[in-house]
């Protein structure tokens, strides 16, 4: 399933002297089993274009057509239900959703609200909970008791139970200690690649964009400044730099190794491929 | 939806309403709650409905916006009206369905009881529009002082109703917050029979709750940690400065008074 917005704007509190445009006449694509990440400064439209895909929000001009539903100004609430079906959203801390009294039926909510029975629902969160390593044990337990990362693992599932098409994520690692932060990632991109859903991830983290994405959306001031792969816009330093984005630690350290004259034949794309063109490099000039 | 909600609100200005000292503000809010009782005629309300309308326009605000802003009150408003025009006997009997009948003297009352509240309503939102929270607290604070003999704690309930009014914003976002995630999961509020709905609303008010509890613990260990024992020892950043246009004010508030109380019948 594709979602495509056509001349998305958004505007928030329009006629009232707080009125903002979040979004300017945006027109791009997200395609269906790709692994989108969408980049920009603080206040520069990224969270306000996720709400846009699922509905939300709604948007102040414009459409987003999420398959073959179309998303305008006015849309019904009952349409709009049909796209949150399928677009399913992880907020930035997640864990502030949970509000039942056991984790089981927390994860339940989600699949029982979109028109799964109790069963089906039951077996759903068992499976997403598991896979998401969460001990049995706990299933039963207020979630309230859990630890932190527990309980975003929790609320995770909770959005996954639902199998939606497509998986926005707002910052899933924020917070996390560095462990957890690239076992979430790394279970994220299993996912993606699994289940071959498409996932939109929303980070500060360009390491994570880097590694993870497949494609790269540039936005700033509302404004969708670029769009395309993950390998050329993030390897654009004067880019990056002229809207105050890092360079991820890898492009940097292999732009700085080609200063120094160690020249790979390609761009790593991950720490293993950088680890294995070095070896290569080191043996290639070995005494 | 919650974002348009105007009450607690404030927004910032330099207009001259915004630059009143803010015990002259609410001594004038004070007053004007008083005035409003002394219409009892067609130009009484006339005059309050200008006086405030004005007052609006002096403060640079939008009417629309702030009828948007308070479309919820509207229904108290409405509500009143409607208790009036039923319940209120007296004059001709203008409609006579049997078990109800409407008169004339109740829909006279309750356009004037309406025209009441809705400027009551308007001038006490145009206090908080714009006055800083924080003003307002200062000013309540002042203005309470004398109490202080008789043992009020007046410190203490200035600094509890600031920190209420600084986190009703708070409050409102993180609603809507966990409004959108819940309804990211399919939770439909918004639709279907009364029952589901008020169902609905059991996953929006307990992370609300827990994270309302958090937020106050952190704060309190926020201000103790800062040293905060009371009003002990504390000075303050902003010190009010009752200039001659805060008297004018009153002065003003009193006038409109008189004349309304002349041309009372």
């Amino acid at each position: 399933m594709n979602i495509r917005l056509e001349k998305l704007t958004s505007i928030y509190q329009e006629n009232t002297p707080f009125e903002h445009l979040a979004l300017n006449r945006i027109s791009t694509e997200f395609e269906e089993g790709k692994y989108y990440g969408i980049i920009g400064q603080t206040g520069s439209g990224k969270s306000t274009m996720i709400q846009n895909l699922n509905g939300l929000l709604l948007p102040s001009y414009g459409e987003v057509h999420v398959g073959d539903i179309t998303l305008r100004r006015r849309t019904k609430q009952r349409t709009v239900h049909q796209a949150k079906k399928r677009v399913g959203m992880v907020f930035q801390f997640p864990e502030h959703q949970l509000f039942e009294e056991s984790v089981i039926r927390d994860v339940m909510f989600g699949p029982k609200n979109i028109g799964m029975g109790e069963d089906e629902a039951r077996e759903k969160a068992e499976y997403y909970l598991k896979l998401l390593n969460v001990d049995e044990a706990l299933f039963d337990k207020q979630p309230f008791d859990l630890s932190g990362g527990q309980m975003r693992k929790v609320a995770i599932a909770g959005i996954l139970a639902m199998e939606p098409d497509v998986l926005i994520l707002d910052e899933p690692t924020a917070g996390l200690d560095p462990l957890s932060h690239i076992e979430t990632m790394e279970l994220f991109g299993k996912i993606q690649k699994e289940m071959g859903i498409t996932v939109i991830l929303i980070t500060h983290d360009m390491n994570d964009v880097y590694e993870y994405t497949d494609e790269v959306k540039l936005l700033n001031q509302g404004n969708l400044i670029r769009s395309g792969s993950t390998k050329d816009i993030l390897t654009d330093e004067a880019l990056l730099r002229e809207y105050e984005l890092e360079v991820p630690d890898i492009v940097r350290l292999t732009f700085d190794l080609e200063r120094k004259g160690i020249k790979f034949e390609k761009m790593p794309g991950t720490k293993e491929e950088f680890i294995g063109l070095y070896t290569k490099w080191r043996d290639g000039h070995a005494e | 939806m919650l974002s348009k909600m105007l009450l607690g609100r404030y927004i910032p200005g330099n207009s001259l309403v915004h630059r009143i000292d803010p015990r002259a503000k609410i001594i004038a809010v004070l007053l004007f709650m008083i005035i409003v009782f002394f219409a009892n005629h067609w130009t009484g309300y006339l005059l309050l409905i200008l006086f405030v309308l004005s007052l609006t326009k002096l403060a640079g605000l939008s009417l629309i916006f702030l009828f948007n802003g308070l479309k919820l009150i509207l229904l108290l408003i409405v509500f009143t009206f409607m208790m009036h025009l039923f319940f209120t006997k007296g004059g001709t009997v203008l409609v006579d369905a049997g078990w109800f009948t409407i008169e004339s003297e109740g829909i006279i009352r309750g356009i004037y009881i309406t025209i009441r509240l809705a400027m009551l309503i308007l001038i006490t939102t145009l206090l908080t529009l714009t006055t800083s929270p924080l003003s307002l607290t200062d000013a309540i604070e002042r203005i309470c002082r004398p109490l202080k003999v008789l043992r009020v704690p007046v410190h203490e309930i200035a600094m509890m109703m600031s920190i209420s009014l600084r986190f009703i914003p708070t409050l409102m976002d993180e609603t809507e917050k966990i409004i959108k995630a819940q309804s990211a999961r399919g939770s439909t509020f918004m639709t279907g029979s009364l029952k589901s709905r008020l169902n609905a609303l059991t996953p929006i008010f307990i992370p609300l709750f827990i994270s309302a509890f958090k937020r106050a613990e952190e704060m309190a260990v926020a201000m103790e940690v800062r040293g905060y024992q009371g009003e002990k020892g504390r000075t303050s950043y902003r010190v009010l400065d009752w200039q001659f246009k805060d008297t004018a004010v009153i002065i003003m508030m009193v006038l409109f008074g008189i004349i309304l109380f002349t041309i009372r019948q």
